[in-house]
């Protein structure tokens, strides 16, 4: 009886414990730390926001095509842009510190058709007005400190549909 | 006597039961107003877009017409697109796409909805003009924005594409409730002239004529100019002006002018 409890023992010590802690060993750019953990952001707002009219969103076409109209059906939708190779992390954080908005889209829907030259190569594109603010995010992570800077675009509720031509 | 009273009695429960019937057949309908202008070019189709509310699902329409030009359409193509709800009615667009037989300048300011094939109703939709033009002189150059939410302005890159160097005089729009202001061509406001393949860059804002004015626009802007000394005009492609920007204070209003 004895013996079984200390088989018992080995077991979880050999077999469980190294799996439960690779369970906890966090993922992505932690995985080579030595004490691993939560990085913090602190984000400061250099400039803006400023107007920035006109900003190509996404194609809502996918080709090019010789089309003499398009129907657009989709719930216009304009989304919060970081550039600058913002991470998940970094987006969050400018998104929560300086309380932007992260989607704009319209209150009420129906599809619409939508003229185009058909003599020429054509898709429809969304663009839509933005405030522009430029941003500085220092990650710290256990007194280690990363800066950089980012253009945050924060959607407003003005959109456009453009047929984009190819000339 | 009796006889008589009967008769009378018939008579007006059928009229009763007819009158409820049509009304039950077509429900509440309203359409937002229009003020519009869109030209017409041989062998191009009109697309056109009239958003409307309904207290019923409109399964029961089965065709339309438009009783002002009915005798010039050639051929003719709708879908009944189904949006979002709102408050108690549904959201609605009847998506035209017309050809005419001839093209001709004529106005639109009703449309009729057939239902059963057998019940007609006619309403108002604003007005929308339709005016006659032969290949444009200028063609739009990169993007073209054909869907603006607001009145604000009007912007568009433009080729002359004709053979001529002309000289422009002024731009205009034939709207009910609008008109051009502060019009600059390649950010300036003075007239000037434009060549054979060169690319200008036309801004305008809109202003209201009135007080009173439209759910949604077509405007089609007219430049006028002058060639070898003769005075003539052009208009480039239309654009729509209030359709992707359907608020609760919009439809109320829509709601409310019925």
């Amino acid at each position: 009886m004895k013996n079984l409890h200390l088989f018992f023992l080995f077991f979880i010590l050999v077999f469980i414990s190294p799996i439960s802690s690779l369970a906890q060993k966090p993922q992505g750019d932690d995985s080579d730390c030595v004490v691993c953990g939560e990085a913090t952001y602190k984000v400061t707002k250099i400039s803006g926001p400023s107007l920035v009219t006109e900003k190509f969103q996404t194609y809502l076409t996918s080709a090019w095509a010789y089309s003499d109209r398009y129907v657009w059906s989709e719930t216009t939708t304009t989304t919060l842009q970081i550039t600058g190779g913002a991470t998940f992390d970094i987006t969050e954080a400018i998104k929560n510190q300086l309380n932007l908005s992260w989607s704009k889209s319209k209150s009420y829907s129906v599809a619409i058709q939508i003229p185009a030259d058909k003599n020429k190569y054509s898709k429809l594109g969304l663009f839509g007005d933005f405030n522009k603010y430029y941003v500085k995010v220092v990650k710290d992570k256990f007194g280690q400190e990363t800066t950089s800077h980012h253009d945050a675009y924060e959607p407003t509720s003005t959109h456009y549909l453009k047929v984009v031509y190819k000339n | 006597m009796i006889k008589k009273s009967f008769l009378i009695f018939c008579t007006l429960v059928s009229f009763l039961i007819l009158g409820c019937q049509s009304e039950h057949i077509k429900g509440f309908i309203v359409f937002g107003k229009w003020d519009g202008v869109y030209v017409a070019k041989k062998d191009d189709p009109f697309v056109l877009n009239f958003i409307l509310l309904s207290d019923s699902p409109l399964t029961n329409v089965t065709s339309i017409d438009f009783p002002e030009i009915s005798h010039a359409i050639e051929d003719m193509q709708y879908d009944l697109i189904e949006g979002d709800k709102y408050k108690d009615f549904q959201l609605f667009n009847i998506a035209v796409n017309l050809r005419l037989q001839e093209v001709s300048s004529a106005i639109l300011s009703k449309i009729t909805l057939i239902f059963d094939q057998k019940y007609k109703e006619t309403f108002p939709i604003g007005q929308i003009k339709l005016a006659v033009d032969e290949k444009g002189i200028f063609t739009p150059q990169n993007e073209y924005v054909t869907a603006y939410p607001n009145t604000q302005f009007f912007q568009a890159k433009l080729k002359n594409i004709s053979n001529h160097t002309i000289q422009i005089k002024g731009v205009t729009v034939e709207n009910t409730y609008l008109q051009t202001k502060d019009v600059k061509i390649n950010d300036k406001s003075e007239k000037r002239s434009v060549s054979p393949n060169e690319t200008i860059n036309m801004y305008f804002t809109l202003a209201e004529k009135a007080e009173q004015n439209a759910h949604f626009y077509i405007v089609t802007p007219k430049i006028e100019y002058e060639l070898a000394g003769k005075a003539s005009s052009t208009y480039i492609d239309p654009v729509f002006y209030g359709m992707t920007n359907l608020t609760k204070e919009k439809l109320d209003d829509i709601l409310k002018q019925n």
